[in-house]
């Protein structure tokens, strides 16, 4: 397993400007230049992948300088759920990416559980983590298309949608939802997998590989994808490390870590699957990353489908988890506990916790506070896509204007989840 | 506090900052707590689960806490949090020397709560507007209570 090399200072030998880690200030001999052109890229713009607005010096078509601002989509998701109790605050959680919805469910759900010391019948585990990988190859496909369309790819945005919308039926005929499932219950699933989604689901199983065969086959050896993504955007692996970058974007820098394997939780150490390491830190190896997790994860489902244990789909523990519907109209006790949690909502433990897992993104976190109440005292949500654009001043020194989109889309972020 | 993040980097590994996390606690306790007892492990599930008001939270320190999830990135995934209690008004060394990483976590924690961060290169709000008023995650921040413009009223 890579480990960073000792380094005695920060600043020796890495490519992070100083003194601020996030900004890319112009050389000092040309700040006074007439040939230097401040202009707002974003934030509405349609490669931006929501509203991200970077104010950006050029120099012709060179980017001498370059600023991230965000916080165009802050909706105040911590303030809220700190208002909401337990079980009503998991509502919020998938929102945050609006495109790692069922991940950012499982790590709000798991952090609770850790609280609460509650054990998770082995089926709910097991289908929590096919969709989370679900969930996963849904992500990169609409990253896949997203970033292809705004390299002028057009055909890639239809192809990796139809897929998409595969995956998106699924969460449907499982969840009710398309997006947002909020499926994951504190204790287990929210309801019992219906019996027509194995067959769908290894139809899809079976149609995916070959739905990434035709995708590396368009662009793999394309010419202009080659030409605007190899060997732009480096990200060195200690740059990497120092700015916290996690997921694809670490592992295409050459650093060999993923969660679901380092700390594996749910049954991720039951499963086989590889991680997937590029060396160059180029915009190509993120996507080659990304390309070969989709792979993995449809391994993974796969397993998941063949070895998905039966019995109890959510936890007995009647002060957490809701009783069952039909128990309501002849046991007096198993009302008032519906009673006490839908009106009141279930106590955790006081405490705080944090729980991670691997999210498309990279390192999704969860920092819950608890006091004891039915409410969360605070909850703070360490977003992979927040953490990846404090890289972009990084991995766009000496790059050209046409460069930046490339970049920025190959760090694959959600403004929602960075804003949250 | 610089020293000791120094040292949990160069001395025991710990190269990755994971989560930067300011909580305030204000109030905290104020409320009183019912339910059933938890456990350092759990809930404990024999003892009985009563309502009514039964023991209070365990007291902070001061009123608001930082949290630093620090991970190795190394066999075993090991992990600790750091965590440094402030007063209100009082303020933190900044650790982006340390982990530059830290740079829009810290900028975030000021934004939203206030704590300022003594040497960091840029500490300006980021989520929030830069006129904004408030730091919206303190306890103390009203919810629902900005004024709604254009209303259609005069």
């Amino acid at each position: 397993m890579a480990i960073a090399p000792e380094r005695p200072h920060i600043y020796e030998g890495t490519r992070i400007p100083s003194p601020i880690p996030t900004v890319l200030q112009v050389p000092p001999d040309l700040r006074s230049s007439e040939d230097v052109l401040r202009i707002n890229f974003g934030p509405n713009h349609p490669s931006t992948h929501g509203v991200l607005r970077l104010v950006v010096d050029l120099h012709g078509e060179e980017v001498l300088g370059l600023a991230a601002v965000v916080g165009y989509l802050h909706t105040g998701f911590e303030k809220n759920m700190e208002q909401k109790s337990w079980w009503k605050a998991i509502t919020y959680a998938p929102r945050i990416d609006y495109l790692a919805f069922q991940n950012n469910e499982l790590v709000f759900v798991l952090a609770v559980e850790k609280m609460l010391g509650l054990e998770v019948p082995a089926r709910a585990t097991w289908m929590r983590m096919l969709l989370a990988e679900l969930n996963r190859i849904h992500s990169h496909l609409v990253w896949l298309g997203t970033a292809a369309l705004e390299l002028g790819a057009i055909s890639m945005f239809w192809y990796c949608f139809r897929e998409r919308d595969r995956i998106l039926d699924l969460f449907e005929l499982v969840a009710g939802y398309r997006m947002h499932t909020r499926y994951f219950q504190v204790g287990g699933l929210a309801e019992d997998v219906p019996p027509g989604f194995w067959d769908e689901c290894a139809k899809f199983v079976e149609v995916m590989p070959k739905a990434i065969d035709d995708y590396e086959s368009l662009v793999n050896r394309n010419e202009i994808w080659l030409e605007r993504t190899q060997g732009l955007g480096l990200l060195s692996a200690d740059d990497a490390i120092a700015l916290g970058q996690s997921g694809p974007v670490l592992r295409g820098s050459g650093v060999d870590w993923d969660l679901r394997r380092a700390e594996s939780y749910l049954a991720y150490d039951q499963v086989d699957f590889r991680v997937p390491v590029y060396q160059e830190g180029d915009v190509y190896a993120r996507y080659r990353v990304r390309m070969e997790e989709m792979r993995e994860s449809v391994r993974i489902v796969d397993q998941a489908l063949r070895r998905m244990p039966g019995g109890p789909w959510i936890a007995d523990d009647r002060k957490v988890v809701l009783p069952p519907r039909e128990e309501l109209h002849t046991s007096m006790e198993s009302l008032i506990h519906h009673f006490k949690i839908v009106t009141e909502g279930f106590r955790v433990p006081e405490g705080e916790v944090y729980v991670a897992v691997e999210s498309p993104r990279g390192e999704l976190g969860c920092y819950v506070v608890s006091d004891g109440g039915p409410k969360p005292w605070r909850v703070k949500f360490r977003a992979p896509s927040f953490v990846a654009l404090e890289a972009t001043a990084t991995a766009m020194s000496n790059a050209l204007i046409a460069d930046m989109i490339a970049i920025v889309g190959s760090l694959d972020t959600v403004m929602g989840e960075v804003d949250r | 506090m610089v020293d000791a993040a120094l040292h949990l980097r160069d001395e025991l590994g710990f190269n990755f900052l994971s989560d930067l996390a300011a909580t305030d606690y204000l109030g905290w306790g104020k409320a009183g707590v019912s339910g059933y007892i938890g456990t350092p492990a759990g809930r404990d599930l024999n003892e009985p689960s009563t309502q009514g008001y039964q023991r209070l939270p365990v007291e902070k320190p001061q009123r608001f806490s930082i949290s630093y999830h620090l991970l190795a990135l190394s066999e075993g995934a090991p992990r600790v949090r750091l965590q440094v209690w402030v007063g209100d008004g009082q303020s933190v060394p900044s650790v982006v020397g340390v982990w530059p990483t830290a740079d829009w976590f810290e900028r975030e924690a000021w934004d939203m709560f206030g704590i300022a961060f003594d040497g960091h290169p840029n500490l300006s709000r980021i989520l929030m507007d830069d006129d904004w008023e408030g730091h919206p995650l303190r306890k103390d921040y009203p919810i629902g209570g900005e004024p709604v413009r254009f209303s259609g009223e005069e």
